[in-house]
């Protein structure tokens, strides 16, 4: 009984440390293992560490450069786009009109919609020969060529990251949107008796109040948006001629095309460095700790 | 490794005796017979043919019951492999062409030659059939007959006859016409190109298909070098090549696959296709009557064509089987011309025998063009890729963006092939060494 007392926290604390061990620790730990293995699927006889090996293959790659390129291009027009615009969303939904849910259902679609049906869709759409983005374009007289949307080494990428934009438009509109219904409104009414402007009123109430959410969900999507593959396998298989591949859809191919988990795992643990090293990073210049009090 | 693979083994063994057991139990006592069925392709079309098929059978042989059982195509090969070892295989398979390497050396399946030899409906078999299918790829590597068709599958060329007529052409009936009508219906300035080019998702397939026609069937040296390397097919890959390099294809079309080159063809962009019989169905639907046919795909230079084609899976009796007369009974009736057709319309494949062509559906139109291709009887099927693990790689992540770095001007055609080649000639000479007995696969010959 008085071993039970002693113990209670940690045997209640077990279970979740058991699954968060099997879900999380164990695939982490093995991944790391892989990285530094010779662990080709087609190979199955020479399983065994090599050092190294597999990092050096992956940085002496001569496609690497270009990925590492267009994982940053990527990145950035993406998040960038979908924070920009997902603002813009949230502020013209934070006053009530009619229909204002209904109008919101609509807006947030995207977001429940699967990757997969949306890299479709958007290949369809930016089909040169028959696409309707390009017929439209055509017609109104915006452009006089056609333009190559996927099939077009430097057009790919930023076709692939439109439809990457759309779809997690929504996602920063949900946050912002319920961060900035949590404003008292007084606190408005009071801004503006002091005679502050539009612009201050958003810079000096709005922005303050909600931009601890805009790290956080700054952050979690460069995360997210960093490691997501489907859309560019979907729409262009990261080509043509690795033109659209960044290094999540790098991975995914090194991993499930060549079969290579040992080349696999080392990007993914190169890419699990980089993004620690982008959040510690990020959290201090933000002075995360401190946003939100001012 | 393998004593865990051994213990799997033998407890399906185990679990598959009792199962058996259970059976043999039940059904053994009456004088009906009831002979066991599998498809290993399963699908509610299918389910439903079959389910027809053996409802006419049993009413023309009331003393036969027969019971159709299925395993998804994914377990197909594992599980036919285990009931096979127990001596548990159902009566009649239908089995995977390739599988007859393992199947036959193994013992797990009953020569039909007899009955073939004597079965009244052999003459009336496709050209294809009988010679390659039957002949070149069961009787020469294994001196008999195990497995009949099903159907079959193969690529022929979707023209548009219209555009072909304004143009003033003949429909291609060589490389070189079919190459100059590409150029001649290329109108960019009406939207019109030559050719559904597909330049990604396994466009390369496309690529090799016309390869072929200077290695004569070929995919490797004996030694197992590639026959990439070869300087012919570099020029072969030039020449195939230019119908993107030249814009006889959409620009787009360096990112198209299946959908799109079908799309391409269907929508009125490109005048020539290069598919198999399933798209007959999607053209049919979208395009005019009489505006478009499929014609054989042109022969090599010796008169020779090597396509892929082949039979889709076929019928075959298990050694183990206790009623092996009325398993050839049903083998038989599902084979005759009449369930033949309706089972091609289904599944949208040729039919073996010579007498669909009097089908008017088959007979006539589009279908006609596939039914000649198999018919002719200098059709070749070249060799495969072989099986050695890499070949996965390959498909997925290389043969395609390889060429397109070609087809974009990065990557020299040389380049290309000799990436290409090398790739190959190494993964299959490593397989080689690993596996002394592999032999090298030839055109028309699934030995190996």
């Amino acid at each position: 009984m008085k071993y039970v007392r002693k113990n209670e926290p940690y045997i209640l604390l077990f279970p979740s440390f058991f699954l968060l061990f099997i879900f999380l620790a164990y695939p982490l730990l093995s991944s790391i293992m892989y990285a530094f293995q010779s662990f080709k699927l087609t190979a199955p006889n020479a399983i065994g560490f090599n050092g190294i090996e597999n990092f050096k293959a992956v940085l002496t790659d001569n496609n690497f450069p270009l990925i590492m390129k267009n994982t940053l291009i990527w990145v950035v027009l993406t998040v960038g786009a979908q924070f920009i615009l997902g603002l813009i969303l949230a502020l013209s939904l934070s006053r009530p009109f009619p229909l204002r849910n209904v109008y919101q259902a609509f807006v947030f679609l995207p977001w429940a919609v699967s990757s997969f049906v949306i890299g479709l869709t958007f290949r369809w759409l930016f089909n040169t020969e028959y696409g309707p983005v390009n017929d439209i374009l055509l017609k109104l007289g915006i452009i006089h060529e056609k333009i190559y949307f996927l099939s077009d080494p430097k057009m790919a990428l930023y076709s692939v990251i439109i439809a990457m934009a759309w779809t997690g438009i929504p996602f920063f509109a949900i946050m912002l949107l319920a961060a900035m219904q949590s404003i008292p409104h007084e606190i408005y009414e009071a801004a503006e008796i002091d005679g502050a402007g539009i612009i201050s009123r958003f810079w000096h109430v709005t922005f303050s109040y909600i931009k601890q959410t805009i790290l956080i969900t700054l952050l979690l999507r460069t995360i997210w948006v960093f490691s997501s593959a489907e859309l560019i396998y979907i729409m262009t298989t990261g080509g043509p001629a690795n033109s659209s591949n960044t290094l999540a859809s790098y991975m995914f191919m090194k991993a499930f095309a060549s079969l290579d988990y040992g080349q696999a795992a080392a990007i993914g643990l190169f890419f699990m460095v980089l993004l620690l090293l982008f959040a510690f990073i990020f959290l201090r210049l933000t002075k995360f700790e401190k946003a939100g009090n001012l | 490794m393998n004593k865990r693979m051994f213990g799997l083994l033998a407890i399906s063994t185990a679990l598959l005796v009792t199962s058996a057991c259970s059976n043999g139990g039940s059904g053994g006592s009456g004088k009906k017979i009831e002979i066991s069925f599998t498809d290993v392709a399963p699908s509610p079309e299918r389910k439903k043919f079959f389910n027809e098929i053996i409802a006419e059978f049993e009413k023309e042989n009331t003393n036969i019951k027969v019971k159709l059982e299925t395993v998804p195509w994914d377990q197909a090969f594992a599980k036919l492999t285990a009931q096979g070892q127990s001596k548990t295989m159902p009566d009649v398979v239908n089995v995977y062409p390739s599988w007859l390497t393992t199947f036959v050396p193994a013992g797990y399946l009953e020569p039909i030659t007899e009955q073939y030899d004597a079965w009244d409906k052999k003459d009336n078999l496709a050209a294809f059939v009988k010679n390659v299918t039957i002949e070149k790829q069961q009787r020469e590597p294994f001196n008999d007959v195990y497995i009949i068709p099903d159907g079959l599958m193969g690529e022929a060329l979707f023209i548009r006859t219209d555009w072909m007529k304004e143009a003033n052409l003949e429909l291609p009936k060589t490389w070189d016409e079919l190459f100059n009508a590409t150029e001649k219906l290329t109108d960019p300035a009406k939207n019109r190109y030559g050719f559904s080019y597909r330049g990604a998702r396994s466009g390369f397939d496309q690529i090799f298909a016309y390869i072929f026609s200077v290695t004569k069937g070929e995919s490797y040296e004996p030694d197992g070098t590639s026959v990439l390397l070869r300087p012919e097919a570099l020029t072969a890959f030039k020449r195939y090549t230019d119908i993107y390099k030249k814009g006889w294809a959409p620009k787009d079309s360096i990112n198209w696959g299946y959908q799109e080159m079908v799309q391409g063809f269907t929508s009125g962009v490109s005048g020539m296709l290069s598919q198999t019989t399933e798209v007959v169905a999607t053209a049919q639907a979208s395009m005019k009557d009489g505006t478009w046919t499929v014609i054989p795909t042109p022969p090599a230079a010796d008169g020779n064509s090597y396509g892929g084609a082949g039979a889709s899976w076929g019928y075959s009796i298990s050694k183990n089987s206790k009623n092996k007369e009325a398993a050839w009974k049903f083998i038989e009736f599902i084979s005759k011309p009449e369930s033949n057709n309706k089972y091609s319309k289904v599944m949208t494949l040729i039919p073996i025998m010579q007498d669909s062509l009097k089908d008017p559906e088959l007979g006539q139109g589009p279908m006609k063009g596939f039914i000649d291709m198999l018919n002719d009887p200098k059709r070749i099927p070249g060799a495969d890729m072989g099986k050695f693990p890499e070949l996965g790689e390959f498909r997925e992540s290389i043969m395609d963006a390889e060429v397109q770095k070609y087809l974009l001007g990065t990557q020299s055609a040389e380049d290309t092939m000799k990436h290409l080649g090398d790739f190959l000639t190494k993964g299959m000479q490593k397989f080689m060494k690993e596996n002394p007995d592999y032999k090298v696969p030839h055109a028309a010959n699934y030995k190996g």
